[in-house]
Protein backbone atom coordinates (compact mmCIF):
# COMPACT_ATOMS: atom_id res chain seq x y z
CA UNK A 1 0.00 0.00 0.00
CA UNK A 2 1.43 3.51 -0.58
CA UNK A 3 3.15 4.47 2.74
CA UNK A 4 1.01 7.75 2.71
CA UNK A 5 -1.83 5.73 4.14
CA UNK A 6 -0.18 3.35 6.32
CA UNK A 7 -1.16 2.90 9.65
CA UNK A 8 1.14 0.76 10.96
CA UNK A 9 3.62 2.90 12.68
CA UNK A 10 0.14 4.23 14.88
CA UNK A 11 -0.25 0.75 15.73
CA UNK A 12 2.89 -0.29 16.47
CA UNK A 13 3.41 2.57 18.52
CA UNK A 14 0.06 1.73 20.41
CA UNK A 15 1.98 -1.87 21.54
CA UNK A 16 5.07 -0.12 22.91
CA UNK A 17 2.08 1.95 24.96
CA UNK A 18 2.98 4.95 22.53
CA UNK A 19 0.83 7.53 20.92
CA UNK A 20 2.16 8.17 17.55
CA UNK A 21 0.42 10.75 15.23
CA UNK A 22 0.64 11.50 11.84
CA UNK A 23 1.96 14.75 10.92
CA UNK A 24 2.84 16.65 7.24
CA UNK A 25 6.33 16.59 6.14
CA UNK A 26 6.66 20.05 5.08
CA UNK A 27 4.57 22.39 7.43
CA UNK A 28 3.79 20.40 10.41
CA UNK A 29 0.44 20.12 10.54
CA UNK A 30 -0.86 17.38 12.74
CA UNK A 31 -3.47 15.23 10.46
CA UNK A 32 -4.69 11.83 11.70
CA UNK A 33 -5.09 9.52 9.81
CA UNK A 34 -2.65 10.34 7.63
CA UNK A 35 -3.50 12.11 4.05
CA UNK A 36 -1.95 11.59 0.51
CA UNK A 37 -1.93 15.37 0.82
CA UNK A 38 -1.70 17.97 3.11
CA UNK A 39 -5.19 19.45 3.75
CA UNK A 40 -3.41 22.68 4.83
CA UNK A 41 -0.38 23.43 2.53
CA UNK A 42 -0.93 20.77 -0.56
CA UNK A 43 2.82 19.06 0.43
CA UNK A 44 2.71 15.64 -1.53
CA UNK A 45 5.48 14.65 1.06
CA UNK A 46 4.98 11.40 3.12
CA UNK A 47 3.83 12.29 6.34
CA UNK A 48 6.06 11.96 9.22
CA UNK A 49 5.35 9.96 13.06
CA UNK A 50 4.81 12.35 15.96
CA UNK A 51 5.46 11.38 19.70
CA UNK A 52 2.29 12.83 21.16
CA UNK A 53 1.66 13.61 24.89
CA UNK A 54 -1.81 11.68 24.98
CA UNK A 55 -3.19 14.99 26.35
CA UNK A 56 -6.08 16.44 25.47
CA UNK A 57 -9.92 17.25 25.81
CA UNK A 58 -13.85 15.25 25.25
CA UNK A 59 -14.20 16.52 21.77
CA UNK A 60 -17.54 14.89 21.42
CA UNK A 61 -18.40 11.06 22.33
CA UNK A 62 -21.74 8.51 22.38
CA UNK A 63 -22.73 5.95 24.66
CA UNK A 64 -23.44 2.59 23.35
CA UNK A 65 -26.12 0.71 24.83
CA UNK A 66 -25.97 -2.18 21.97
CA UNK A 67 -22.86 -4.28 21.10
CA UNK A 68 -22.86 -4.77 17.36
CA UNK A 69 -19.47 -6.66 16.95
CA UNK A 70 -19.77 -10.26 18.76
CA UNK A 71 -16.66 -10.79 20.08
CA UNK A 72 -15.54 -6.68 20.81
CA UNK A 73 -13.69 -6.40 24.48
CA UNK A 74 -15.52 -4.01 26.55
CA UNK A 75 -18.73 -4.51 27.95
CA UNK A 76 -21.80 -2.49 26.86
CA UNK A 77 -22.80 0.59 27.98
CA UNK A 78 -19.49 1.86 26.63
CA UNK A 79 -18.64 4.52 25.89
CA UNK A 80 -16.88 5.75 22.17
CA UNK A 81 -15.01 9.17 22.26
CA UNK A 82 -13.73 11.83 19.74
CA UNK A 83 -10.40 13.06 21.91
CA UNK A 84 -8.68 16.82 20.51
CA UNK A 85 -5.59 16.34 21.04
CA UNK A 86 -3.09 18.96 22.33
CA UNK A 87 -1.32 18.83 19.11
CA UNK A 88 -4.41 19.98 17.22
CA UNK A 89 -5.56 16.12 15.42
CA UNK A 90 -8.27 14.11 16.54
CA UNK A 91 -8.40 10.23 17.55
CA UNK A 92 -11.18 7.77 18.09
CA UNK A 93 -10.75 5.93 21.58
CA UNK A 94 -13.03 4.70 24.95
CA UNK A 95 -13.40 6.13 27.66
CA UNK A 96 -11.81 4.32 31.25
CA UNK A 97 -13.66 3.62 34.28
CA UNK A 98 -17.61 2.90 35.02
CA UNK A 99 -19.60 4.35 32.10
CA UNK A 100 -21.81 7.01 33.41
CA UNK A 101 -22.43 9.43 30.95
CA UNK A 102 -23.60 11.86 32.62
CA UNK A 103 -20.71 12.14 34.35
CA UNK A 104 -18.83 13.14 31.19
CA UNK A 105 -18.25 16.57 29.79
CA UNK A 106 -17.22 17.97 26.49
CA UNK A 107 -14.11 19.92 26.84
CA UNK A 108 -13.03 18.42 29.92
CA UNK A 109 -9.56 17.31 29.81
CA UNK A 110 -8.14 13.75 29.14
CA UNK A 111 -5.37 11.88 28.53
CA UNK A 112 -4.29 8.95 27.15
CA UNK A 113 -3.73 5.59 28.65
CA UNK A 114 -2.95 2.00 27.12
CA UNK A 115 -4.94 -1.34 27.55
CA UNK A 116 -3.58 -4.68 25.65
CA UNK A 117 -6.74 -7.34 25.17
CA UNK A 118 -7.05 -11.03 25.32
CA UNK A 119 -5.99 -11.10 21.63
CA UNK A 120 -3.03 -9.70 22.68
CA UNK A 121 -4.22 -5.81 20.42
CA UNK A 122 -3.43 -2.30 21.91
CA UNK A 123 -6.15 0.43 22.44
CA UNK A 124 -6.06 3.81 23.55
CA UNK A 125 -8.62 4.20 26.92
CA UNK A 126 -8.69 8.04 27.68
CA UNK A 127 -9.34 8.64 31.15
CA UNK A 128 -10.59 11.88 32.78
CA UNK A 129 -7.71 14.26 34.04
CA UNK A 130 -9.49 14.83 36.99
CA UNK A 131 -9.26 11.25 38.10
CA UNK A 132 -5.64 11.84 38.37
CA UNK A 133 -5.80 14.11 41.92
CA UNK A 134 -4.25 16.43 40.46
CA UNK B 1 -15.28 24.79 -21.41
CA UNK B 2 -16.73 26.06 -18.59
CA UNK B 3 -20.00 24.11 -18.01
CA UNK B 4 -20.97 24.56 -14.67
CA UNK B 5 -22.29 28.82 -14.92
CA UNK B 6 -25.45 29.66 -13.61
CA UNK B 7 -27.15 30.54 -17.02
CA UNK B 8 -26.18 26.64 -18.01
CA UNK B 9 -28.09 25.43 -14.74
CA UNK B 10 -31.21 27.99 -15.54
CA UNK B 11 -31.57 26.04 -18.70
CA UNK B 12 -32.26 23.56 -17.06
CA UNK B 13 -34.66 24.44 -14.09
CA UNK B 14 -37.89 22.90 -15.46
CA UNK B 15 -36.53 20.85 -18.51
CA UNK B 16 -37.43 17.59 -17.24
CA UNK B 17 -40.34 16.46 -14.89
CA UNK B 18 -41.52 13.38 -12.81
CA UNK B 19 -44.33 11.51 -14.55
CA UNK B 20 -44.52 8.16 -12.85
CA UNK B 21 -44.20 7.16 -9.07
CA UNK B 22 -44.86 3.89 -7.41
CA UNK B 23 -44.18 2.06 -4.31
CA UNK B 24 -44.94 -1.21 -2.60
CA UNK B 25 -45.93 -2.10 0.16
CA UNK B 26 -43.80 -1.43 3.06
CA UNK B 27 -42.72 -3.59 5.69
CA UNK B 28 -41.37 -7.22 6.34
CA UNK B 29 -41.46 -9.14 3.15
CA UNK B 30 -40.00 -12.46 3.31
CA UNK B 31 -40.09 -14.16 -0.34
CA UNK B 32 -39.21 -10.90 -2.29
CA UNK B 33 -35.83 -9.48 -3.24
CA UNK B 34 -34.39 -6.21 -3.55
CA UNK B 35 -35.17 -6.88 -7.62
CA UNK B 36 -38.56 -8.16 -7.36
CA UNK B 37 -39.52 -5.28 -5.24
CA UNK B 38 -37.77 -2.54 -7.46
CA UNK B 39 -39.93 -4.44 -10.46
CA UNK B 40 -42.95 -4.06 -8.77
CA UNK B 41 -42.23 -0.41 -8.01
CA UNK B 42 -41.19 0.18 -11.81
CA UNK B 43 -44.38 -1.66 -13.35
CA UNK B 44 -46.38 0.78 -10.91
CA UNK B 45 -44.69 4.15 -12.04
CA UNK B 46 -45.13 2.87 -15.63
CA UNK B 47 -49.03 2.13 -14.68
CA UNK B 48 -49.24 5.85 -13.23
CA UNK B 49 -47.37 7.66 -15.92
CA UNK B 50 -49.39 5.82 -18.62
CA UNK B 51 -46.03 4.44 -20.35
CA UNK B 52 -44.83 0.80 -21.00
CA UNK B 53 -41.07 -0.76 -20.61
CA UNK B 54 -40.89 0.08 -24.12
CA UNK B 55 -41.19 3.89 -23.95
CA UNK B 56 -37.65 3.86 -21.67
CA UNK B 57 -34.49 4.42 -23.04
CA UNK B 58 -32.50 5.16 -19.82
CA UNK B 59 -32.19 3.34 -16.44
CA UNK B 60 -30.91 3.95 -12.85
CA UNK B 61 -30.82 1.34 -10.42
CA UNK B 62 -29.68 1.77 -7.07
CA UNK B 63 -29.69 -1.38 -4.53
CA UNK B 64 -31.38 -3.73 -6.36
CA UNK B 65 -28.71 -6.32 -7.92
CA UNK B 66 -27.93 -5.32 -11.10
CA UNK B 67 -28.73 -3.15 -13.65
CA UNK B 68 -28.79 -5.84 -16.41
CA UNK B 69 -31.14 -8.03 -14.12
CA UNK B 70 -33.68 -5.44 -13.77
CA UNK B 71 -33.33 -4.55 -17.71
CA UNK B 72 -33.81 -8.04 -18.70
CA UNK B 73 -36.60 -8.57 -16.23
CA UNK B 74 -38.77 -5.52 -17.67
CA UNK B 75 -37.39 -5.83 -21.54
CA UNK B 76 -35.47 -2.41 -21.20
CA UNK B 77 -33.05 -1.42 -23.91
CA UNK B 78 -31.39 1.51 -22.12
CA UNK B 79 -29.62 4.11 -24.56
CA UNK B 80 -27.84 5.18 -20.90
CA UNK B 81 -27.50 3.50 -17.64
CA UNK B 82 -26.30 3.86 -14.25
CA UNK B 83 -25.96 1.84 -10.61
CA UNK B 84 -25.17 3.49 -7.40
CA UNK B 85 -24.00 2.66 -4.62
CA UNK B 86 -26.35 1.54 -1.72
CA UNK B 87 -26.16 4.31 -0.16
CA UNK B 88 -28.80 7.34 0.60
CA UNK B 89 -26.46 9.97 -0.45
CA UNK B 90 -26.52 8.96 -3.89
CA UNK B 91 -30.39 9.17 -4.47
CA UNK B 92 -29.95 12.44 -4.86
CA UNK B 93 -27.46 12.31 -6.82
CA UNK B 94 -29.27 9.51 -9.08
CA UNK B 95 -31.98 12.36 -10.14
CA UNK B 96 -29.43 14.62 -11.01
CA UNK B 97 -27.88 12.39 -12.94
CA UNK B 98 -31.62 11.69 -14.62
CA UNK B 99 -32.37 15.29 -15.33
CA UNK B 100 -28.50 15.65 -16.74
CA UNK B 101 -28.92 12.68 -19.03
CA UNK B 102 -32.65 14.18 -20.48
CA UNK B 103 -31.13 17.75 -21.05
CA UNK B 104 -28.33 16.34 -23.17
CA UNK B 105 -29.95 14.32 -24.67
CA UNK B 106 -28.55 10.96 -23.83
CA UNK B 107 -31.80 9.32 -22.74
CA UNK B 108 -35.66 10.94 -23.22
CA UNK B 109 -37.19 8.74 -20.44
CA UNK B 110 -35.63 7.20 -17.99
CA UNK B 111 -36.70 4.54 -15.18
CA UNK B 112 -34.95 5.09 -11.52
CA UNK B 113 -35.56 1.84 -9.85
CA UNK B 114 -34.67 0.73 -6.22
CA UNK B 115 -35.18 -2.37 -3.86
CA UNK B 116 -34.81 -2.79 -0.33
CA UNK B 117 -35.04 -6.50 1.75
CA UNK B 118 -32.95 -5.19 4.01
CA UNK B 119 -35.54 -6.57 6.65
CA UNK B 120 -36.45 -10.17 5.50
CA UNK B 121 -32.81 -9.77 4.67
CA UNK B 122 -31.58 -9.17 8.33
CA UNK B 123 -29.61 -6.19 7.46
CA UNK B 124 -28.10 -4.52 10.81
CA UNK B 125 -26.32 -1.74 9.73
CA UNK B 126 -23.42 -1.87 12.23
CA UNK B 127 -20.50 -4.31 13.11
CA UNK B 128 -19.16 -5.58 9.76
CA UNK B 129 -19.30 -2.22 7.56
CA UNK B 130 -21.01 -4.07 4.50
CA UNK B 131 -21.09 -1.80 1.66
CA UNK B 132 -24.91 -1.19 2.92
CA UNK B 133 -23.24 0.33 6.20
CA UNK B 134 -21.00 2.54 4.92
CA UNK B 135 -21.13 4.72 7.38
CA UNK B 136 -20.65 2.17 9.96
CA UNK B 137 -17.14 3.15 10.98
CA UNK B 138 -16.92 6.89 10.00
CA UNK B 139 -17.80 7.97 6.30
CA UNK B 140 -13.86 8.38 5.16
CA UNK B 141 -11.89 6.89 7.56
CA UNK B 142 -9.97 3.46 8.30
CA UNK B 143 -11.90 0.81 10.10
CA UNK B 144 -8.08 0.28 12.03
CA UNK B 145 -8.94 3.76 14.13
CA UNK B 146 -12.86 2.85 14.70
CA UNK B 147 -13.27 -1.11 15.08
CA UNK B 148 -11.16 -1.45 18.17
CA UNK B 149 -13.02 1.34 19.85
CA UNK B 150 -16.47 -0.26 19.04
CA UNK B 151 -17.72 2.44 16.82
CA UNK B 152 -19.67 0.16 14.39
CA UNK B 153 -22.64 2.03 13.38
CA UNK B 154 -23.98 4.71 11.44
CA UNK B 155 -25.96 5.76 14.53
CA UNK B 156 -23.12 6.39 16.30
CA UNK B 157 -22.00 9.01 14.18
CA UNK B 158 -25.13 10.88 14.91
CA UNK B 159 -25.38 10.55 18.27
CA UNK B 160 -21.98 12.15 18.51
CA UNK B 161 -22.86 14.95 16.12
CA UNK B 162 -26.17 15.43 18.44
CA UNK B 163 -23.92 15.58 21.92
CA UNK B 164 -21.92 17.71 20.84
CA UNK B 165 -24.68 19.68 19.58
CA UNK B 166 -26.67 19.66 23.07
CA UNK B 167 -22.83 20.86 24.69
CA UNK B 168 -22.47 23.94 22.55
CA UNK B 169 -26.24 25.09 22.08
CA UNK B 170 -28.14 23.75 25.30
CA UNK B 171 -30.29 21.29 22.32
CA UNK B 172 -31.90 18.98 24.63
CA UNK B 173 -34.16 15.51 24.36
CA UNK B 174 -37.19 17.18 25.29
CA UNK B 175 -36.36 19.03 21.88
CA UNK B 176 -35.06 16.45 19.34
CA UNK B 177 -38.09 14.27 20.87
CA UNK B 178 -40.49 16.74 18.52
CA UNK B 179 -38.98 15.29 15.53
CA UNK B 180 -39.75 11.43 16.05
CA UNK B 181 -43.34 12.35 17.35
CA UNK B 182 -44.14 15.21 14.38
CA UNK B 183 -43.28 12.26 11.81
CA UNK B 184 -44.94 9.46 13.88
CA UNK B 185 -48.22 11.78 13.76
CA UNK B 186 -47.58 12.22 9.86
CA UNK B 187 -47.37 8.58 9.53
CA UNK B 188 -50.50 7.85 11.33
CA UNK B 189 -52.55 9.79 8.24
CA UNK B 190 -50.51 7.70 5.67
CA UNK B 191 -52.26 3.93 5.05
CA UNK B 192 -48.85 2.73 3.52
CA UNK B 193 -46.58 4.11 6.70
CA UNK B 194 -45.22 1.28 8.32
CA UNK B 195 -45.30 2.61 11.88
CA UNK B 196 -48.88 4.26 12.35
CA UNK B 197 -49.10 4.24 16.39
CA UNK B 198 -48.70 7.73 17.77
CA UNK B 199 -46.29 8.76 19.99
CA UNK B 200 -45.98 11.60 22.74
CA UNK B 201 -42.95 13.09 24.33
CA UNK B 202 -43.63 10.93 26.96
CA UNK B 203 -43.26 7.64 25.32
CA UNK B 204 -40.23 9.12 23.83
CA UNK B 205 -38.38 10.30 26.97
CA UNK B 206 -39.46 7.06 28.23
CA UNK B 207 -37.93 4.58 25.68
CA UNK B 208 -34.76 2.91 25.46
CA UNK B 209 -31.53 4.27 24.24
CA UNK B 210 -29.66 2.28 21.17
CA UNK B 211 -26.48 4.76 20.97
CA UNK B 212 -27.62 7.72 23.82
CA UNK B 213 -27.97 9.96 23.36
CA UNK B 214 -30.21 8.74 20.73
CA UNK B 215 -33.26 6.45 20.92
CA UNK B 216 -34.92 3.88 19.24
CA UNK B 217 -37.25 6.61 18.11
CA UNK B 218 -34.47 8.71 16.78
CA UNK B 219 -33.37 5.45 14.40
CA UNK B 220 -34.71 5.14 10.76
CA UNK B 221 -36.32 1.87 10.65
CA UNK B 222 -34.87 -0.76 8.43
CA UNK B 223 -37.92 -2.51 6.14
CA UNK B 224 -38.33 -4.39 3.00
CA UNK B 225 -39.81 -2.37 0.08
CA UNK B 226 -39.19 -0.84 -3.06
CA UNK B 227 -39.81 2.79 -5.24
CA UNK B 228 -39.61 3.77 -8.76
CA UNK B 229 -40.08 7.12 -10.46
CA UNK B 230 -39.87 8.26 -13.96
CA UNK B 231 -38.46 11.21 -15.44
CA UNK B 232 -38.93 12.58 -18.95
CA UNK B 233 -38.21 15.91 -21.08
CA UNK B 234 -41.25 18.14 -19.78
CA UNK B 235 -42.00 18.34 -24.03
CA UNK B 236 -42.93 14.99 -23.05
CA UNK B 237 -44.55 14.86 -20.01
CA UNK B 238 -47.40 16.65 -21.60
CA UNK B 239 -48.62 13.05 -23.06
CA UNK B 240 -48.30 11.20 -20.02
CA UNK B 241 -51.27 10.51 -17.73
CA UNK B 242 -50.62 11.74 -14.83
CA UNK B 243 -49.95 16.27 -14.38
CA UNK B 244 -46.36 16.47 -14.64
CA UNK B 245 -44.32 17.80 -11.22
CA UNK B 246 -41.36 19.65 -12.27
CA UNK B 247 -37.66 18.94 -11.14
CA UNK B 248 -37.03 23.11 -10.97
CA UNK B 249 -33.39 23.33 -8.85
CA UNK B 250 -30.96 20.91 -8.16
CA UNK B 251 -27.92 21.37 -5.46
CA UNK B 252 -24.92 19.45 -4.39
CA UNK B 253 -22.07 19.60 -2.41
CA UNK B 254 -19.30 17.20 -0.74
CA UNK B 255 -17.52 18.06 2.51
CA UNK B 256 -15.57 15.02 2.70
CA UNK B 257 -12.24 16.09 3.74
CA UNK B 258 -11.58 15.15 7.27
CA UNK B 259 -14.70 13.14 7.24
CA UNK B 260 -12.79 10.63 9.79
CA UNK B 261 -14.44 12.50 12.45
CA UNK B 262 -18.24 14.19 12.53
CA UNK B 263 -18.39 17.06 11.25
CA UNK B 264 -17.59 20.72 13.60
CA UNK B 265 -20.07 22.39 11.43
CA UNK B 266 -22.76 20.15 11.49
CA UNK B 267 -22.16 19.77 7.55
CA UNK B 268 -23.82 23.55 7.83
CA UNK B 269 -21.57 24.97 5.18
CA UNK B 270 -22.41 22.34 2.89
CA UNK B 271 -25.85 21.85 3.20
CA UNK B 272 -25.71 25.62 2.89
CA UNK B 273 -23.84 25.50 -0.88
CA UNK B 274 -26.56 22.92 -1.70
CA UNK B 275 -29.76 24.51 -0.67
CA UNK B 276 -28.70 27.75 -2.56
CA UNK B 277 -27.50 25.90 -5.56
CA UNK B 278 -30.64 24.55 -5.75
CA UNK B 279 -33.24 27.95 -4.80
CA UNK B 280 -30.72 29.68 -7.72
CA UNK B 281 -31.50 27.19 -10.32
CA UNK B 282 -35.18 26.90 -9.02
CA UNK B 283 -35.59 30.89 -9.07
CA UNK B 284 -37.02 30.65 -5.75
CA UNK B 285 -36.36 31.52 -2.11
CA UNK B 286 -36.33 29.30 0.91
CA UNK B 287 -39.45 31.30 1.76
CA UNK B 288 -41.23 29.52 -0.98
CA UNK B 289 -40.72 25.59 0.18
CA UNK B 290 -44.49 24.22 1.42
CA UNK B 291 -43.03 20.92 2.02
CA UNK B 292 -39.36 20.00 2.94
CA UNK B 293 -38.37 15.85 2.66
CA UNK B 294 -35.45 15.80 5.10
CA UNK B 295 -33.33 13.20 4.92
CA UNK B 296 -33.88 11.39 8.29
CA UNK B 297 -31.48 8.47 8.94
CA UNK B 298 -31.38 9.74 12.31
CA UNK B 299 -33.50 12.40 13.75
CA UNK B 300 -30.58 14.54 14.77
CA UNK B 301 -30.48 15.22 10.80
CA UNK B 302 -33.73 17.19 10.85
CA UNK B 303 -32.23 19.80 12.86
CA UNK B 304 -28.79 19.86 11.07
CA UNK B 305 -30.76 20.47 7.72
CA UNK B 306 -32.95 23.29 9.02
CA UNK B 307 -29.89 25.45 10.29
CA UNK B 308 -27.72 24.46 7.57
CA UNK B 309 -30.46 25.70 4.78
CA UNK B 310 -31.13 28.53 7.28
CA UNK B 311 -34.53 28.26 8.27
CA UNK B 312 -33.24 29.23 11.89
CA UNK B 313 -29.85 30.46 12.82
CA UNK B 314 -27.37 27.72 14.04
CA UNK B 315 -28.18 25.96 17.56
CA UNK B 316 -31.72 27.27 17.23
CA UNK B 317 -33.46 24.08 15.46
CA UNK B 318 -34.08 22.67 18.64
CA UNK B 319 -36.61 25.58 19.58
CA UNK B 320 -37.33 26.35 16.27
CA UNK B 321 -39.32 22.97 15.78
CA UNK B 322 -41.52 23.39 18.63
CA UNK B 323 -45.51 24.27 18.79
CA UNK B 324 -46.34 22.50 15.55
CA UNK B 325 -43.88 24.13 13.05
CA UNK B 326 -43.26 21.12 10.87
CA UNK B 327 -46.19 19.81 11.38
CA UNK B 328 -48.57 19.61 8.61
CA UNK B 329 -50.33 22.71 9.22
CA UNK B 330 -46.96 24.72 10.48
CA UNK B 331 -44.91 26.75 9.14
CA UNK B 332 -42.76 24.11 7.18
CA UNK B 333 -44.33 20.76 6.79
CA UNK B 334 -41.48 18.47 7.23
CA UNK B 335 -41.66 14.61 6.09
CA UNK B 336 -45.33 14.44 5.52
CA UNK B 337 -44.67 10.77 4.95
CA UNK B 338 -43.69 10.14 8.32
CA UNK B 339 -40.28 9.59 6.87
CA UNK B 340 -37.58 7.16 7.34
CA UNK B 341 -38.71 6.85 10.95
CA UNK B 342 -41.99 6.28 10.89
CA UNK B 343 -43.17 5.30 7.18
CA UNK B 344 -40.14 3.02 5.29
CA UNK B 345 -36.48 3.52 5.26
CA UNK B 346 -36.03 3.81 1.33
CA UNK B 347 -32.95 5.91 1.48
CA UNK B 348 -34.43 8.75 0.26
CA UNK B 349 -36.69 7.25 -2.61
CA UNK B 350 -40.19 7.47 -0.76
CA UNK B 351 -39.40 11.04 0.41
CA UNK B 352 -38.67 12.25 -3.19
CA UNK B 353 -42.10 10.22 -4.18
CA UNK B 354 -43.68 11.96 -0.96
CA UNK B 355 -42.90 15.51 -2.65
CA UNK B 356 -44.26 14.33 -5.93
CA UNK B 357 -47.44 13.30 -4.55
CA UNK B 358 -47.40 16.22 -2.30
CA UNK B 359 -47.24 18.49 -5.11
CA UNK B 360 -49.93 16.26 -7.32
CA UNK B 361 -52.13 16.69 -4.42
CA UNK B 362 -53.07 13.11 -4.13
CA UNK B 363 -51.69 12.94 -0.35
CA UNK B 364 -55.51 12.92 1.51
CA UNK B 365 -56.03 13.38 5.02
CA UNK B 366 -51.82 14.37 4.97
CA UNK B 367 -52.23 16.57 2.14
CA UNK B 368 -50.68 20.07 2.57
CA UNK B 369 -52.93 22.75 1.21
CA UNK B 370 -51.62 24.46 -1.77
CA UNK B 371 -48.39 22.50 -2.16
CA UNK B 372 -46.55 23.96 -4.63
CA UNK B 373 -42.92 23.51 -4.04
CA UNK B 374 -41.23 20.55 -2.86
CA UNK B 375 -37.65 20.50 -1.84
CA UNK B 376 -35.95 17.20 -0.90
CA UNK B 377 -32.40 17.74 1.20
CA UNK B 378 -29.94 14.61 2.06
CA UNK B 379 -27.71 16.51 4.86
CA UNK B 380 -24.53 13.77 4.74
CA UNK B 381 -20.92 14.06 3.81
CA UNK B 382 -22.33 14.63 0.27
CA UNK B 383 -25.28 16.86 0.42
CA UNK B 384 -27.51 16.58 -2.76
CA UNK B 385 -31.03 18.49 -3.01
CA UNK B 386 -33.84 18.39 -5.52
CA UNK B 387 -36.70 21.35 -5.75
CA UNK B 388 -39.98 20.21 -7.60
CA UNK B 389 -42.28 22.42 -8.95
CA UNK B 390 -46.07 21.70 -9.68
CA UNK B 391 -45.75 24.69 -11.85
CA UNK B 392 -43.00 24.93 -14.52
Amino acid sequence: MNPRYLLTAHLEGLTRHELLISACAACGTQQFPPKAVCTRCGSTEIPRWNLVSGEGQLWTYATFHKTYLTDFHLPSPYVVAVIELDEGAKIYGNIAGPTMSSSLRIGQRVRAEFTTTDDENSHLIFVPADKEGT
Amino acid sequence: MQIHRRADRAALRAATAVVGVGTTEFGNLPGSSADDLGLTALEAALADAGLTARDLDGLIVNRVSSYEAVASRMGIEPRWTAQLPAEGRMTGIAIQMAVLAIATGMASTIALVYGNNGRSGGHTYGGGGASASAAAEGYGTNPALTLPYGMTSPGAFYAMMFQRHCAQYGTTAEQLAQVAVTLRDHASLNPHAVFTDPISREIYLESRFIVEPLKIYDYCLINDGGVAMILTSTDRARDCAQPPVHVLGLGQQGQLRNSDFPPDDFWREAIATAGQQAYTMADCARSDVDVLMAYDNFSPNVLFTLEGLGFCAPGESGAWIQDGRIGLRGELPINTSGGHLSESYMQGWALNVEAIRQLRRTCGDRQVQDATIAQYLCAAPVVTSVVYGAQA
